[in-house]
């Protein structure tokens, strides 16, 4: 995972930029692979990754499969550039269809991680600005909320609660109906 | 691969503690959560202050508001209930969230209105009928209630010259933009009243507590007003719309210059209900077309001068698409019973009982009412509630509200 060398042949010509994760661990993507992050994006356009991006607030085992979702994602966005000429060809609407489900099994799979690296996830695509990684992680936190105690939730985001009993009592009469 | 873990799944538990996410990491995801389980909001917002704050915070609500552009589900609706003597009841829609009101009925009052969370209420009088707020009394018979906070908030006196005829009111939020405040925002109140000499139109405003005069006309209708029926406001209060008794003619009240004119149906229909369409710049009507069991919704298109210029047909929704074949027995004679303004939802009353339709995902869910046999009347809107303390805010549900009054 350290380095993104082989695969398709188009993005091996394509130029590469080396992103340095927190324990400085380097890794090499492709421009395509690294621009959907908006906050790389920038950097890209203004010159500045000569030497590579030092991304401090992201580890190298967060930043590995930061860059896994990139990778399989920059391709799904070139397929779509590729169809969209050809949007009325049934193949073609065969094949997105399918690759579009490889992509939710993919997605699926990437989120089966312990709840502590699903946030740590969440804090890298916030800080790289990769929306569809956003999307994906932020929903499946909230997924897991759905009839969640507020204790229960309190123990999920390792949160002290600092409501007085009193304050805490008068919530919930008034929302009595919301603790049924 | 694995299926995908069932809803409401937690990630395996973490050998580490979670890091501390900052505040807007905490609204990113739970903007995420579905407006259809409004509690969930609520019981998040109880792990701690932080929490309770930033869900109260008009920021979040907004956002929460775009993500979810009118997906807000109808929580409920109130119903002025036979078996009640008339009182209006709140009733929660099955599989909603479950919200309930503070309390789900007031004494002695049925429901005439309703929107952005605020019912216009009626009170009852002891043989049944309504008395209009004009007359004598000590006090005003027109009360505007809060569902969320329960405030109950009775209006001054309406005095007039004349004895009021025929009426009907519409309760008006103050908000101006979006709504994401609007119940702790001010309302007004519209009232229109027809006597033996004019049509006068008044509002009452929360801010002043009085009332004040929009307009008179002496021009009269010549038909009483429809006031099983509640009005229409079109998006912005640009205007508020209210039937006339004998069904083919609308009074439309300009809010904003306080012009009246009437709007004819383009024939006459047995039993039209007010609707508003185009997500709320136009006004139109719902009729049922027996023969068929299908519902035609009508747009006006107005003219320059205000009034309409024509009607369009805008959709046609064959129903037994939606409902099930219980509720479409031949000769049974379904019936477009109400309309929950603002909540896109429409109400059914067929022999297997009351049914909502929402026109935006075609979506039937039968109401489990079937004591009530009836003609009813809706309206509701989108609101964003919340509950608040004194030294903790948590902010809730979107509700959409909408009452109903079934009476036969």
């Amino acid at each position: 995972m350290a380095s993104a060398g082989s695969g398709d042949e188009k993005a091996a010509a394509a130029a590469m930029i080396t992103l340095i994760s927190s324990d400085n661990e380097k890794f090499e993507v492709t421009e395509a692979t690294a621009t959907l992050s908006q906050t790389i994006r920038h950097m890209i356009e203004d010159g500045c990754t000569d030497g590579g991006v030092p991304l401090p607030n992201v580890t190298s085992k967060i930043l590995a499969r930061v860059i896994e979702y990139c990778k399989k994602h920059a391709t799904a966005a070139a397929g779509e550039e590729g169809s969209s000429s050809s949007f009325s060809d049934a193949a073609f609407l065969e094949v997105d269809r399918a690759f579009l489900e490889e992509l939710e099994e993919f997605d699926d799979a990437f989120l089966e991680v312990d709840r502590a690296t699903l946030f740590d996830l969440i804090l890298a695509a916030n800080y790289l600005d990769i929306k569809g990684l956003l999307n994906l992680t932020c929903q499946k936190v909230a997924d897991s909320v759905k009839g969640k105690t507020p204790e229960q939730i309190r123990e999920m985001y390792n949160i002290v609660n600092d409501l007085t009993p009193e304050e805490e009592a008068e919530i919930r009469r008034e929302t009595q109906w919301a603790f049924e | 691969m694995a299926a995908p873990p069932p809803s409401g799944a937690m990630p395996p538990p973490s050998l580490r503690a979670a890091p501390r996410l900052p505040d807007e990491i905490v609204e990113d995801i739970f903007v995420h959560v579905p407006p259809s389980d409004p509690a969930l909001l609520l019981r998040a917002a109880l792990a701690c202050k932080r929490f309770a704050r930033l869900f109260a915070n008009t920021g979040f609500r907004r956002r929460y508001r775009e993500r979810h552009h009118r997906a807000t589900p109808m929580l409920g609706f109130l119903a002025n209930l036979t078996f009640t003597g008339g009182v209006a009841r709140f009733i929660p829609t099955p599989g909603a969230g479950g919200f309930c009101p503070a309390r789900d009925e007031r004494h002695g009052y049925r429901a005439h209105d309703a929107r952005h969370g605020r019912v216009l209420l009626t009170k009852l009088l002891p043989q049944g009928t309504t008395d209009l707020p004009h007359g004598h009394d000590q006090e005003s018979v027109l009360a505007v209630w809060d569902l969320t906070t329960d405030d109950l908030r009775h209006l001054p006196l309406l005095h007039r010259r004349r004895e009021v005829l025929t009426w009907n009111a519409a309760v008006l939020c103050g908000a101006a933009g979006d709504h994401i405040d609007c119940h702790s925002a001010p309302f007004r109140m519209v009232f229109l009243g027809i006597d033996a000499k004019n049509t006068t139109a008044h509002v009452f405003s929360s801010d002043s507590g009085e009332w004040s005069k929009v307009s008179r006309n002496n021009n009269l209708p010549g038909d009483d007003l429809d006031e099983s029926q509640p009005g229409v406001v079109l998006a912005g209060n640009a205007a508020a719309h209210f039937m006339l008794a004998k069904g083919n003619r609308i009074l439309k009240l300009d809010l904003a210059t306080g012009k009246m004119c009437l709007l004819h149906l383009p024939r006459q229909c047995s039993r039209v209900v007010l609707m508003a369409m185009d997500d709320g710049r136009k006004v139109g009507f719902a009729e049922m077309l027996l023969p068929l069991s299908a519902i035609r919704l009508w747009s006006v298109e107005l003219g320059p001068n205000g009034v309409e210029k024509r009607w369009v047909i805008t959709r046609t929704i064959e129903l037994d698409k939606h409902l099930p074949a219980d509720a479409l027995v031949p000769r049974s004679m379904p019936c477009v019973a109400a309309y929950a303004d603002g909540a896109g939802v429409i109400f059914l009353k067929t022999i297997d009982g009351l049914y909502s339709l929402d026109l935006k995902s075609g979506q039937a869910t039968r109401i489990p009412m079937t004591m009530l046999r009836a003609a009813l009347t809706t309206s509701g809107e989108a609101s964003s509630a919340g509950a608040s303390t004194s030294s903790s805010q948590t902010q809730g549900a979107h509700h959409q509200r909408g009452f109903l009054e079934l009476a036969m």
